[in-house]
């Protein structure tokens, strides 16, 4: 079918079901595209006079991609950005539907798209992009995603031989060896940091040389498995990053970093939580930097982009604070807890875990989250569909909960343990977040509510 | 009386992703509630071990890749290990460990590992992966977890199953089996992790052990009712 007559059409069923009050539903345009015509990714692809950047990774993707988009819009060019967590090519396609005019032509000349981890190969080949981040690895709804190891293999072999420029995080052992066969690798990564380390950190992965097998040598651990490392037989070790950051100052709601970039120091203030939020401002810079930006209108640029919907997200109700952190797998989990221990003091907690397909069936991953180190907080109410999972949880690493089987009830309770003026800390999964902002926008105003 | 035991964690580093930590973590708990000391020793390749130390064995699952690995690592405490199920030393494992108790796992990409030939079985790697929360009936009563397997387990005709599969998959998704038993051995798909919502099954390796010790005091009762709720929300969502 001509591409032209299949955008009309996928536009049509945008429009349809826009009509029919399901919402900017933002896969099925594209789902209806791709199947009548199987190359219309690289269709629209060609059509970007500047070409395209793919962000991946575990953790870090929605935020980083925005960093990056605020660090290269400008007025000579338009950007086309995916919304936040609609990163499968169906998804990519679908924005490039809703950006183009009835000629089927795209206003945009650069895209900075979130890509799945999963479906990043065939969306490499599909965009051939000038630029690619890839930002981490860690064990993540393994019902859906498989093993890191399959992962990184897929991930190796479609940027095998790519010409494109590739940003790799220098301090994640499976990302970083990703560039050891290509030419245009550059690399970020962290040389101090000032977080108390997590005692109790069962999810750490991939610290096994990539060439021999042995466990790598640790000089340094950052979080989980990321740090500076070696193979004891120097088959391999972490490679030097041109982005080098070492933190002073690590919180829930701000970091402060010193870089060094080219031999010139920079300083890096963020509004936003966690070593993991400084590892994707690195990433931004790094690629920015690399697609010849200036570094200090970059680093403007990333403190100032906003957070995307439900990370690190304040909301104001009843004259009280809510802030909320996506939590979607151990690791990210692990980096809030850091954060949170980082507190001067401990606020109410409320933890929603669902198990839908978009947060993963499985809940055994609960059991990899440090919440034996979680400080001593005055109250935690839990909820989410697998709420007695989760009590059970904190039960065996000695909080005590209390459990909500309902997302009201559990709202109500927590809210009401927040002082006036004061503050509580939300940490939903994927459906939990989308639930809870549905609930919350039905008492108070929500900025950037962008689904 | 001061009571202690001793649990050998087999492969803490290499087989740990699919929370089976909180088998241990449970364990120990359970213990602990009880003014039960508990140590636990974790095994990694290529380290030395005394299992006739080890009151409890467990090991978990973990990535392909690192199954190779701790593969050739099991064969050289094949006799050891033999010699502790023999004597009855209560042993729980899970997923890729049950698989290499076994004599031999072909992985999905043909190549073959040999297993320690404890459990009566061989496992074939599928193209497939059976995923999803299960439900079975054993001699411990009815069983929830969470299975995400792409190995195939076929049984002997001799080998005991740990039990029948009401809801899920179970060993291979035909035989209607889910695990394998040997004296006080078992072999499990079951992830969840498998203890903290079974608590029945995790007192009984702890009363199992305390036995083997010539202790035969009751344990002491405790409240269960979030493991049970959990178990039962668990239990609904399978199918």
């Amino acid at each position: 079918m001509p591409s032209l007559l299949v955008i009309w059409i996928a536009k049509l069923s945008a429009a349809l079901s826009k009509r029919l009050g399901r919402g900017e539903a933002s896969a099925l345009p594209g789902l209806v595209a791709e199947r009548l015509h199987s190359n219309i990714l690289e269709h629209f692809g060609r059509q970007l006079s500047q070409g395209s950047v793919l962000v991946t990774g575990t953790n870090g993707k929605t935020t980083t991609t925005r960093m990056i988009a605020a660090a290269l819009s400008s007025d000579e060019q338009t950007l086309l950005v995916n919304r936040s967590g609609s990163n499968l090519s169906r998804s990519l396609v679908s924005s490039f539907i809703l950006a183009s005019d009835w000629r089927g032509r795209v206003s945009a000349d650069m895209a900075v798209f979130e890509v799945d981890e999963a479906a990043f190969p065939e969306v490499f080949e599909a965009l051939k992009p000038k630029a690619v981040v890839i930002l981490n690895l860690f064990r993540d709804q393994l019902d859906r995603y498989g093993e890191l190891n399959t992962l990184a293999s897929k991930l190796q072999q479609a940027l095998k031989g790519t010409k494109a420029k590739v940003v790799l995080n220098a301090d994640d052992p499976l990302i970083a060896w990703l560039g050891h066969d290509l030419p245009n690798a550059t690399y970020f990564g962290l040389r101090q940091a000032s977080v108390k380390k997590l005692d109790h950190d069962y999810a750490a992965d991939s610290t096994a040389c990539p060439v021999c097998g042995r466990a790598l040598i640790y000089q340094e651990i950052f979080y989980a498995h990321v740090g500076i490392y070696s193979c004891s037989k120097k088959h391999f070790k972490r490679p030097q990053p041109i982005v080098v950051g070492s933190t002073t100052r690590v919180t829930l709601n701000q970091s402060q970093t010193t870089l060094e970039i080219d031999g010139k120091t920079h300083q890096l203030n963020l509004e936003l939580p966690g070593l993991y939020n400084v590892y994707n401002a690195m990433a931004a810079i790094t690629m920015a930097s690399q697609l010849g930006h200036d570094v200090t209108e970059i680093i403007k640029s990333v403190e100032s982009s906003p957070a995307a919907f439900g990370r690190a997200e304040t909301i104001r109700i009843n004259d009280r604070q809510l802030q909320i952190f996506l939590v979607k797998n151990p690791t990210g989990f692990n980096q809030v807890i850091q954060a949170y221990g980082a507190e001067p003091k401990a606020s109410p907690l409320l933890i929603l875990v669902n198990d839908l397909i978009a947060d993963g069936r499985d809940v055994s991953w609960l059991w990899d989250v440090a919440f034996e180190d979680m400080p001593e907080s005055p109250v935690v109410v839990v909820g989410g569909t697998r709420v007695y999972d989760l009590a059970l949880r904190l039960k065996y690493a000695g909080v005590e909960a209390q459990a909500q089987a309902s997302l009201n009830e559990a709202m109500k309770a927590f809210v009401e343990s927040i002082p006036e003026g004061g503050k509580g800390i939300v940490l939903p999964t994927y459906t939990a977040m989308l639930e809870l902002r549905k609930e919350l926008s039905k008492q108070t105003e929500l900025v950037g509510m962008d689904q | 009386m001061n009571r202690s035991l001793r649990i050998a964690h087999l492969y803490s580093a290499e087989m740990n992703i699919y929370g089976d930590q909180g088998n241990i973590i449970t364990l120990v708990q359970r213990c602990q509630w009880r003014g039960i000391h508990c140590v636990v020793d974790n095994i990694n390749i290529g380290q030395k071990y005394d299992f006739k130390q080890a009151d409890i064995i467990f090991g978990g699952g973990g990535q392909d890749r690192g199954q190779e690995l701790v593969a050739k690592d099991l064969l050289d405490r094949q006799v050891a290990l033999e010699a502790a199920v023999s004597r009855g030393v209560p042993t729980l494992l899970i997923c890729g460990l049950y698989q290499l108790f076994g004599r031999r796992f072909v992985t999905s990409g043909s190549q073959e590992l040999l297993g320690i030939g404890i459990l009566g079985m061989e496992t074939i790697g599928s193209n497939q992966r059976l995923i999803g929360n299960v439900v079975i009936d054993s001699q411990h009563g009815r069983l929830v977890g969470f299975e995400n397997h792409s190995g195939l387990t076929k049984l002997d005709v001799d080998q005991k199953p740990l039990g029948r599969v009401i809801k899920g998959s179970g060993n291979d998704g035909q035989s209607g089996y889910e695990g394998s038993v040997l004296n006080n051995l078992i072999g499990t798909y079951l992830h969840g992790p498998i203890l903290p919502k079974n608590p029945v099954l995790a007192d009984w390796l702890i009363t199992t052990a305390l036995k083997n010790r010539g202790d035969n005091a009751n344990l002491q009762s405790l409240d269960d009712e979030l493991e049970h709720q959990a178990a039962a929300a668990a239990s609904k969502l399978a199918h």
